[in-house]
């Protein structure tokens, strides 16, 4: 566990060193009120639950979130420290879950910065406090997910600015899984088929029940089963590449 | 201490080395000799598992990566090719790092410390970023973070690559007290390296070991009673008579 700190302190080091950390901070940020007031109507429509600036953070994150995670492999990978770190007595998981670990705590202080905004809507409507400690728990759960997306293409691909791109593109597949259509013209033809198992998958809906204030145990076993998924998907990348593979 | 047998790499098809066999022992000062492109950084890859063979193994202590990985990384150090370190960070910062890494305690980490940096000549740049250092000081602090945790086997990839002379004396001197203790492996192409060094020499040209021996007995197989011309039958002329063969 003290290993699992040490990386995890290295890798916040590198965030905060120079002014990339602040500048993703700020983006974020700025994407997550514009998105709020502008297409949520934070200031016209009553938010006992902040349902406004929830809503939409999947997005911000998709966008936000692969600028963190593009640093933790693919930046290793372009500046030869992989070799470094690859050298280093340390097994894969904790390597793995260190970046991970480093990712999330950067997105659990971005959502951090939404406090204030919490704050001050309680102090002009009456606030639905479950509700949004529930939003809260989706938001810190989907950014779990989007992080450990992020670190899975991140340590396929070389380049940051690739890893960018392509972890913005999977997160946005993977908010925007919906196979409902699908499944209902499917559903017509077989009506006997199990089809409510993809439907489960999706994302987006088990974001919304958060939100909806629905803190329900199946949902947070999704979110953390799909974040456990990637991350040993990220692990397996990694042994192959340890292996010189 | 160190095993290889039979290590064969390639990439996509080109063979890079083929069918190294070698084994060194604690106490060992030893050169890899060879011309640019003769798999030096490859052989130093493999050794300390960053690659795999396609075919053959290394055996370090008696173990193998598949099985024991952590327990032989924790005896190695090593600086690759062209000194990769984590340029935000400062030198100390960097070497802290390295030392909890390496599961150093705040005593063993201030002896080595003073110790590496003693040798190396640090003590100036203990507090400035990476990204700031010159190119013979990066070169050092790489040599620093492979050996903060006083390994028992030190694998150095072109460790006076940039180094001015005097810098490239004071380095050579370490390395030749750190081999009391360690088995020392560096690469180089430099001639004078092996012969400051007065250590093994591993001559490697296209991907096999063409000669294992002392600097003594490399300059024994020159005509001229030079180590360059050493360099050279073994190296060129070797490779146009078999290509000539063929």
């Amino acid at each position: 566990m003290k290993l699992w700190a040490v990386l995890c302190k290295k890798e916040l080091d590198g965030f905060f060193y120079g002014f990339s950390a602040y500048f993703i901070l700020a983006v974020y940020w700025a994407l997550s009120l514009l998105a709020a007031v502008f297409f949520g109507l934070y200031f016209v429509v009553d938010n006992p639950s902040m349902r406004s600036f929830f809503a939409f953070q999947p997005q911000v994150m998709v966008v936000v979130l692969p600028a963190v995670t593009m640093r933790l492999w693919a930046e290793e990978s372009k500046n030869g420290t992989l070799e470094l770190l690859f050298t280093f007595p340390v097994g894969n998981a904790a390597l793995v879950g260190s970046k991970f670990l480093a990712g999330w705590i950067m997105s659990l202080l971005m959502l951090a910065l939404s406090l204030p905004l919490a704050v001050s809507t309680s102090a002009v409507v009456a606030v639905d406090v479950l509700n949004i400690v529930s939003a809260y728990a989706g938001a810190v759960l989907a950014a779990g997910v989007l992080t450990a997306l992020g670190c899975v293409v991140s340590s396929v691909v070389s380049l940051p600015a690739a890893a960018y791109l392509l972890s913005v593109l999977a997160g946005w597949a993977l908010i925007g899984f919906n196979l409902s259509p699908l499944l209902s013209s499917l559903a017509e033809k077989l009506p006997d088929a199990p089809f409510y198992l993809p439907e489960a998958l999706n994302f987006s809906s088990r974001y919304q029940g958060f939100i909806n204030g629905q803190f329900s145990p199946d949902s947070v076993f999704y979110f953390v089963s799909l974040t456990a998924a990637l991350l040993f998907f990220n692990w397996v990348i990694v042994n192959e590449k340890r292996n010189g593979k | 201490m160190i095993e290889a047998q039979g290590l064969i790499k390639n990439f996509d098809r080109r063979r890079v080395l083929d069918g190294v066999n070698f084994s060194a022992q604690s106490g060992e000062l030893i050169t890899l000799l060879g011309p640019n492109g003769a798999g030096k950084t490859t052989l130093m890859r493999l050794i300390c598992g960053y690659l795999a063979p396609d075919a053959g193994a290394v055996r370090i202590d008696g173990r193998s990566y598949e099985t024991s990985r952590t327990e032989i990384l924790r005896k190695l150090g090593y600086m690759p090719e062209n000194t990769p370190l984590y340029k935000e960070l400062t030198v100390f910062e960097h070497l802290c790092l390295v030392g909890r890494v390496f599961g150093l305690d705040k005593k063993e980490f201030s002896a080595t410390l003073e110790e590496v940096c003693d040798g190396l000549e640090l003590y100036p740049v203990l507090g400035q970023k990476i990204q700031t250092l010159s190119k013979g000081y990066t070169r050092r602090t790489g040599i620093a973070v492979a050996m903060i945790h006083r390994p028992q086997i030190l694998i150095l990839d072109e460790p006076t690559e940039g180094l001015d002379p005097n810098q490239k004396t004071a380095v050579r001197k370490y390395l030749r007290r750190c081999a009391e203790k360690a088995l020392v492996l560096i690469s180089t192409h430099l001639l004078e390296e092996a012969e400051t060094l007065d250590s093994r020499v591993l001559l490697l040209a296209d991907g096999k070991i063409c000669t294992d021996t002392t600097v003594a007995g490399l300059r024994a197989c020159s005509r001229d009673g030079t180590l360059a011309d050493a360099f050279h039958r073994l190296t060129a002329e070797k490779t146009i008579a078999e290509e000539n063969e063929r």
